[in-house]
């Protein structure tokens, strides 16, 4: 065979290569969603609590990862109907997923509140007198008959452990629910934030009761 | 006209009269004018209660003699001195003895005498210095049982007051009980003596293999110390030099901790609680891991493309299905 047939016949093959790709991608077209023209989604955050200086403090408590009840973890925003019924919130997201915004606002709002330095994900080898368990029960958006009813419901339940024996010093649950006050995104994470807050208050109050039992 | 008397008749008719009253006294006083006597002295100790003055004396049931006086012994209070007067037929010597009695529990006390019998024995004369022989005494048992009737009578009254406070209403209960088991116990016994023999034969069996157990254990412990005293040298020495080499490892570990005891310690404070926390991690992890696997097992394009659903509109306040 001359090389004139060899580049005739590559020059054909790889013709129908890239006529079969193109025939492949057109009809993998109602599989892949390209978007659509359609508003984009409202990404919110926690208003985080700035977070006391107690890194000499004697009492050093590691905050362990939330563990999310069925549903709520992820980035959407969970809403609860009548009957039990569970969806999202529809062009509202978080811009991260709840179980590091629950666990980061637990580690800032507890350590300015309790007067115990709270460690979070980033000071993994840090040596600690306890640790923290938290399991979130509730962390959602009720809506009402009317927007008056609307609500915000976080109930979140603490396991607080001693390291150097594995004692269980207590299982508080704190339970918050705010009012909605507008029909946009901005208001439902303003109840959200203002459910953490009074969770983070009170459990905050009660790490400092504990603390002394924490220290290294 | 005179009146004329006469005197022989009246004098004969009152010599009568008298002798006629003389013989009377005699027979009603029994006086045996032919009988003869003999006086002794009988010393009795204690107390001679009942016995009076003419009480009968007896020797072989017959009325022999009586009392003639009582009196204390002069030289010894505790003793009674008894004067009798004995027919002089009856055998005393010194083998007799004299015994006080009673007739009955009437009180009226008598003497009787007893031995005399052996006509080689003694006769009984009077001491220097004494009037009359004195015949041996013994106490007598009624005697002495009326002596020792008060302290009887206090032991019977404390018996008595024991007997009742034994005899209490809880303690008859508990001695019914007890008649109630031991009733019960011995008719368990006399049940259980139908099975003694099987028993018995077959504790003999269970003997009778004891022994042959005996017997193989003996040639067993025999052939064992055989066997223990080949091997036991080569296991202790095994063991032995294990010990050694464990000694050794030991020693080459505390070697080794000590000169990395900074960095062991290190470890310990600082890299135990976070592989504690990371072995935490990796759990939740793992799964979340799982539960994703069972997703795609499930429903291969839920995981890659979400989950068809109703999302709820703020604005409109209700749900809207989700256009893809």
């Amino acid at each position: 065979m001359s090389d004139f047939s060899v580049k005739k016949t590559f020059n054909m093959v790889s013709k129908a290569v890239a006529v079969s790709s193109l025939m492949l991608v057109a009809g993998c077209g109602p599989l892949i969603s390209f978007g659509d023209d359609g508003p984009a989604d409202q990404i919110f955050s926690l208003d985080y609590p700035v977070a006391g200086d107690h890194s000499s403090a004697a009492s050093v408590i590691y905050v362990a990862e939330p563990l999310m009840s069925g549903g709520l973890s992820g980035t959407q925003v969970s809403v609860v109907l009548d009957d039990n019924q569970r969806t999202s919130l529809m062009g509202v997201r978080w811009n991260a997923n709840t179980t590091d915004m629950v666990r980061d606002y637990l580690v800032r709002g507890l350590s300015a509140q309790s007067g115990a330095l709270m460690l979070g994900e980033g000071a993994l080898d840090v040596k600690a007198g306890c640790r923290l368990g938290v399991k979130v029960w509730d962390y959602e958006y009720v809506p009402g008959n009317s927007i008056s009813d609307d609500r915000v419901d976080v109930e979140i339940e603490l396991i607080l452990v001693r390291y150097i024996d594995n004692a269980l010093l207590g299982q508080p649950t704190f339970a918050a629910s705010e009012a909605v006050s507008g029909s946009d995104g901005v208001d439902v994470v303003d109840g959200f934030n203002r459910a953490m807050a009074s969770i983070s208050r009170d459990a905050g109050d009660w790490i400092g009761q504990n603390r002394e039992a924490c220290q290294l | 006209m005179e009146t004329r008397a006469s005197y022989m008749l009246v004098g004969g008719f009152v010599l009568t009269f008298l002798a006629g009253l003389v013989a009377f006294a005699i027979w009603l006083a029994k006086v045996d004018l032919d009988a003869e006597y003999n006086d002794y002295d009988i010393y009795f100790e204690g107390s001679v209660s009942g016995l009076l003055n003419r009480s009968i004396v007896y020797f072989q049931g017959i009325p022999v003699g009586e009392v003639r006086d009582i009196s204390l012994n002069p030289e010894d209070p505790s003793q009674v001195l008894v004067w009798v007067r004995v027919r002089a037929e009856v055998p005393v010597n010194e083998e007799s003895i004299a015994k006080l009695e009673f007739q009955g529990f009437t009180g009226v006390a008598f003497i009787v005498l007893y031995g005399g019998h052996n006509r080689d024995a003694p006769a009984l004369v009077p001491h220097p210095g004494q009037e009359r022989p004195i015949i041996k005494s013994e106490p007598s048992p009624l005697a002495e049982f009326f002596e020792s009737a008060p302290n009887l009578v206090n032991q019977a009254i404390l018996l008595t007051g024991q007997i009742q406070k034994l005899l209490n209403d809880d303690n008859l209960e508990n001695v019914a009980g007890i008649i109630a088991n031991t009733e019960r116990l011995t008719g368990n016994l006399a049940d259980g003596t139908e099975d003694l023999e099987v028993m018995v034969a077959e504790v003999r069996g269970i003997l009778a293999q004891a022994q042959t157990a005996a017997e193989r254990i003996t040639t067993l412990v025999e052939t064992s110390n055989t066997v223990i005293g080949e091997d036991a040298r080569q296991l202790i020495a095994e063991t032995a030099k294990t010990m050694q080499t464990a000694t050794a490892l030991l020693e080459r570990v505390d070697n080794m901790v000590a000169a990395n005891e900074g960095t062991v310690t290190q470890f310990v404070n600082t890299s135990l609680p976070e592989v504690s926390r990371m072995i935490l991690d990796l759990r939740v992890t793992a799964r979340n891991l799982s539960r994703l696997m069972s997703r795609i097992e499930q429903n291969p394009a839920e995981v890659i493309f979400g989950t068809k659903e109703a999302e709820y509109d703020l604005k409109s306040r209700k749900t809207v299905e989700e256009d893809n």
